[in-house]
C-alpha cells in the first residue's frame, strides 16, 4: 500500500528541487531580481534538503539525527523562505521601478541635448539671418523715420513701404498707413465739422435768442394765466362757499316742507274730522227740527185745550152771573115774604156771595187763560222760529259740510303738492352736495394747476437763463470751431473736408494722388492703398 | 478532550515562533506580483503549525495536513511561483514593469498578466 504522506513528501520535494533550478536560472538570467533569486534558491534548497530527510524517513532510515535535522531544516527553510519571498520581491519590484525611471531620465536627457543642439544650430542661422534683417531694417526705419517726421510736420498724405523685408516694419507700415489714413480723414472731418460747428452755433445762438425772447413772452403769459388761475380759484371758493349756503338754505327748506308737510295731513285730518262733526250736527238738527215740530204740535194742542178751558170758564162766569141773578130773585122773593123768608133770604145771600166768588174766580182763571193762550202763541211763535232757524242751521250746516269736504280736497291736494315739494328739495339737496362737492374739486384743481402754472413759470425762467447760457456757449463754440479750423489750416490732406463729415468719409469719391515727392502716396480707395 | 501539551517538543515551538515572526513581513510586503511566493509561504507556515498541533490533538488529520499542505502544496506552490516569474523575466517583464511604474498605469500589467498566465492573486 501506498504511504500518501509519503507522496506529498515527494511531490514536495521535486517542487523544492524544481523551484531550486529555476531560481539558478533565474539568478543568471535576471538582472535586477539576482539577489532575490539568490535567497529564493537557498530557500528551495533548504526546502529540498528539508523534504529529502523526510523522504529518507520513509524510507526507513531511522536515525535519531535525521529528526533533529528535519526540523531544523523546515525551521531553516520557513526562516529562508520568510526573508526571500514578499519582502525582498517588493524591494526588487521597487529597484526595477527605479532603474526604469533612471533610464527613462536619461533618455530624456539624451533627448533634450539633441533638441539643444539642433536649437543652436537653428539660432546661429538665425543669428547670421538676423545680423541681414537688421542692415535691411535699419535702412527702412530710417527711411520710416524721415516719412513720420514729415508726418509729424502736419503732412498727413505721407506712407510708408509696406513690401520690406522685415514683417515687423512692414506690419509697423501697414499699422502707420492706416493710422495716416485715418486721422488724414479724421482732421479733414475734423475741419469740415469745425466750419459746420461755426455754422450751427452761430444759429443756436440765434435760435437760442429767440427761445429765450419766446420763453420770456411765454413766462409773462404763464403769470398771466397763473394770477387768472388764482382769482378763478377764489371764486371757486366762493361759489362753493355760496353752494353750502344754498345747501344749507335747501336742507332748511326741505325741513320747512316736511313741517308743512305734517302740518298740511293734519289738516287734512281735522277737516275730514270736521266733516264728521258737522254730519253729526246735522243729524242732530234733524232730531231737534223733528222735536220742534212734535212741541209746536203739543203747543198748538195746548192752545185749543186752553181755549176749550176758557170756553169753559166763560160758561161758568155765564152760570156765576145767572146765579147771581137768581140770587137776587130770591133776595126780592124773600123779602116780600116777611119773615118766613128770612132763612131764603140768608141762602140767596150766601148763593149770591158764592156767585160772586164763582164770578170772580171764573174771571181770575179767564186771565190766566189768556195769560196761558199768550204764552202758549209766543211759545208757538218761538217754537216756530226756532224750527225756521233749525232749518237755516242745517243748511248752514250743508254748507259748511260742503265747504269742508272742499278744504279737505284741497288740503289733501296741497298736502300731495308738498310731498312732492319735500321730494324735490331733498333731491335738490344732494344735488346742491354733489354741486358743492364738485365746486370743492374744482377749487382744489384750480389750486393744484396754480401751483403747476408757478412751476412752468419758474421752469420758463430757468428756461431763459438757461438759454441765455446756451446762447453765450453756442457762441463761445463758435469762436472754438474757428480756433480749431485755425490750428487744422497747418496740416496738409488730400480729402476733402465734406468728404470726412460723419460715417460717409470712408466711402466717399476716391481721393487722388496727394502732395509730392518721393514719399507721396496716392490713396485710391478711402486712403487705405499707398505707393512710394 | 486533554491537551498533551508535555508532547510538544522545544525545537518545533522555536518552528512556529520563526514562522509566525517570518509570516509578519511576507503578508505586509506582499505585492499583486507576489502572490504565489506568499502563498507558499502561508502553507508552510499552516505545515509548520500542523507540525506541533498533531501532537497534541488530533495526530493523524493534522499528520496528514502536515505532508499534504505544509510539503506537497508548499513545494508545488513555490515552484509555480518560480516558473511564473521566469516566464515573465524571460517575456521582459523587467522593462515592463519599469514602464507600468513610470506611466502609473495597469497598461505594463496586462500582458504581464497574460503571460503569467493571470498569476496575480
Amino acid at each position: 500500500m501506498v504511504n500518501v504522506a509519503a507522496v506529498f513528501d515527494l511531490i514536495g520535494f521535486v517542487g523544492f528541487a524544481g523551484a531550486a533550478g529555476y531560481a539558478a536560472l533565474n539568478y543568471r538570467d535576471a538582472e535586477v531580481e539576482s539577489g532575490f533569486w539568490a535567497n529564493y534558491l537557498l530557500a528551495a534548497i533548504l526546502g529540498a534538503a528539508w523534504t529529502g530527510v523526510v523522504l529518507a524517513e520513509h524510507a526507513g532510515l531511522a536515525w535519531a539525527v535525521l529528526d533533529t535535522l528535519s526540523v531544523s531544516l523546515l525551521t531553516a527553510t520557513v526562516a529562508a523562505f520568510a526573508v526571500g519571498t514578499s519582502g525582498t520581491l517588493s524591494v526588487v519590484d521597487d529597484s526595477k521601478a527605479a532603474r526604469a525611471d533612471a533610464e527613462r531620465e536619461a533618455e530624456r536627457a539624451r533627448t533634450a541635448q539633441a533638441s539643444a543642439e539642433t536649437a543652436r544650430e537653428e539660432a546661429e542661422r538665425a543669428r547670421s539671418e538676423t545680423a541681414e534683417l537688421n542692415e535691411a531694417i535699419e535702412s527702412e526705419a530710417s527711411s520710416f523715420g524721415a516719412s513720420m517726421g514729415r508726418a509729424a510736420d502736419g503732412d498727413l498724405t505721407v506712407r510708408l513701404d509696406a513690401d520690406g523685408r522685415s514683417e515687423a516694419l512692414a506690419s509697423i507700415a501697414t499699422a502707420f498707413n492706416g493710422m495716416m489714413d485715418d486721422i488724414e480723414e479724421l482732421v479733414a472731418g475734423v475741419e469740415g465739422a469745425a466750419d459746420r460747428v461755426a455754422d450751427a452755433s452761430g444759429e443756436v445762438a440765434e435760435g437760442a435768442d429767440q427761445i429765450r425772447e419766446s420763453t420770456v413772452t411765454v413766462s409773462g403769459d404763464v403769470e398771466t394765466v397763473s394770477s387768472e388761475t388764482e382769482r378763478q380759484g377764489e371764486r371757486l371758493r366762493e361759489a362753493a362757499n355760496e353752494m353750502g349756503q344754498l345747501s344749507a338754505t335747501v336742507e332748511e327748506v326741505a325741513s320747512s316742507a316736511d313741517e308743512v308737510a305734517s302740518v298740511s295731513r293734519e289738516a287734512a285730518e281735522r277737516g275730514e274730522a270736521g266733516g264728521e262733526y258737522a254730519a253729526d250736527a246735522l243729524s242732530e238738527l234733524d232730531a231737534v227740527e223733528r222735536r220742534a215740530t212734535e212741541a209746536i204740535g203739543q203747543v198748538e194742542q195746548l192752545e185749543r185745550e186752553v181755549d176749550e178751558v176758557g170756553e169753559i170758564v166763560e160758561v161758568i162766569g155765564g152760570i156765576a152771573a145767572e146765579t147771581n141773578l137768581l140770587a137776587l130773585n130770591a133776595s126780592i122773593e124773600a123779602a116780600r115774604a116777611d119773615t118766613s123768608g128770612d132763612g131764603f133770604a140768608v141762602v140767596a145771600e150766601e148763593i149770591k156771595v158764592l156767585a160772586e166768588e164763582a164770578s170772580t174766580a171764573a174771571g181770575d182763571i179767564e186771565a190766566l187763560v189768556g195769560d196761558i193762550q199768550a204764552a202758549t202763541d209766543e211759545a208757538a211763535d218761538n217754537m216756530r222760529a226756532t224750527g225756521e232757524r233749525v232749518r237755516e242751521g242745517r243748511d248752514t250746516i250743508d254748507g259748511a259740510l260742503g265747504a269742508l269736504d272742499d278744504v279737505s280736497d284741497r288740503i289733501e291736494a296741497a298736502d300731495a303738492g308738498v310731498q312732492e315739494i319735500n321730494r324735490a328739495t331733498d333731491s335738490q339737496a344732494a344735488s346742491t352736495e354733489e354741486v358743492v362737492s364738485m365746486v370743492e374739486e374744482a377749487a382744489a384743481s384750480g389750486e393744484s394747476a396754480v401751483d403747476t402754472v408757478d412751476g412752468v413759470a419758474a421752469a420758463a425762467e430757468q428756461t431763459a437763463a438757461s438759454t441765455a447760457q446756451i446762447s453765450e456757449r453756442a457762441e463761445g463754440l463758435s469762436d472754438l470751431a474757428t480756433d480749431l479750423s485755425a490750428a487744422l489750416a497747418r496740416f496738409e490732406t488730400g480729402v476733402d473736408g465734406e468728404m470726412g463729415d460723419g460715417a460717409g468719409g470712408r466711402d466717399a469719391a476716391g481721393v487722388g494722388p496727394r502732395g509730392s515727392g518721393a514719399d507721396g502716396p496716392a490713396v485710391a480707395d478711402g486712403g487705405r492703398d499707398h505707393e512710394e | 478532550m486533554a491537551l498533551d501539551l508535555a508532547a510538544l517538543d522545544a525545537k518545533e515551538l522555536v518552528l512556529v515562533v520563526v514562522a509566525l515572526l517570518g509570516l509578519i513581513p511576507v503578508v505586509t510586503q506582499r505585492t499583486e506580483r507576489s502572490g504565489l511566493f506568499t502563498l507558499g509561504y502561508v502553507l508552510l507556515f499552516f505545515g509548520a503549525v500542523a507540525t506541533n498541533v498533531e501532537h497534541v490533538v488530533l495526530g493523524g488529520v493534522f499528520g496528514f495536513l502536515e505532508h499534504a499542505v505544509g510539503i506537497g502544496a508548499a513545494g508545488a506552490v513555490f515552484l509555480l511561483a518560480a516558473y511564473r516569474r521566469r516566464q515573465r523575466i524571460l517575456a521582459g517583464d523587467e522593462r515592463a514593469v519599469a514602464a507600468a511604474d513610470a506611466d502609473g498605469t495597469d497598461e505594463a500589467d496586462e500582458p504581464a498578466a497574460v503571460a503569467d498566465g493571470g498569476e496575480a492573486v
